[in-house]
């Protein structure tokens, strides 16, 4: 069972050698990205503000919850701090599982709490 | 008289223009009391206040956890991750 949480500071660089644990049939990756628009206005980029230890806490909290809950066989978590302009990516979720189904499922789930309980604030630039 | 150090991030950051406001309270208080105190002290931050939850030593808590010294405390407001 492995969950592993990074908060890095900037955008997340592209995804280059993906490598899969034996006995996963799923590998899925989740890429946030930073949209060039925000309420019809052009945006440069967006300055994220994390309560740092707070925030790797609650990633790793909800990571293991939804590990165990679906049975994955591991979750890469990484969410950026400081600015991250546009077309660049902010948040990264790799999910392994046995089967496509639960890992989908899960990747959702995560979101979704994401998005209420990881102390991370986003500022238009 | 015990003083509490609260972190503000994001909008209530913005709103207070700084990052940690400090409350005096006659007698150790409950996240919910200091929650009032806050609101009393700082009306800026009651929408915040509203929406957001305090955390205590980087954990969410309940209204009814009482607040010792020294206890980290941060008033989390809505959250913008992802």
């Amino acid at each position: 069972m492995t969950v592993r949480v990074q908060l890095t500071d900037g955008p997340l660089p592209p995804i280059t050698n993906p490598s899969y644990t034996e006995g996963s049939g799923a590998w899925i990756a989740f890429d946030g990205i930073v949209r060039p628009t925000e309420d019809g206005q052009h945006i440069v980029g967006l300055e994220y503000e994390a309560y740092r230890p707070m925030a790797e806490q609650q990633l790793e909290i909800i990571g293991h919850d939804l590990h165990e809950k679906h049975g994955l066989i591991s979750m890469d978590i990484e969410h950026s701090f400081g600015f991250v302009p546009n077309f660049e990516c902010s948040f990264r979720l790799i999910i392994e599982s046995e089967h496509r189904k639960e890992g989908l499922v899960a990747m959702d789930e995560f979101i979704d709490r994401l998005k209420q309980d990881v102390p991370i604030w986003k500022r238009v630039k | 008289m015990p003083t509490y150090t609260i972190l503000l991030f994001g909008p209530a950051a913005v709103a207070m223009d700084m990052d940690r406001v400090v409350i005096e309270s006659p007698d150790s208080c409950s996240v919910n009391q200091l929650k009032t105190l806050m609101s009393q002290n700082f009306s800026v931050l009651d929408a915040h206040l509203q929406a957001g939850r305090l955390a205590v030593n980087q954990s969410f808590v309940t209204g009814e956890t009482i607040i010792s010294a020294g206890d980290e405390i941060a008033l989390i407001t809505m959250v913008s991750g992802g």
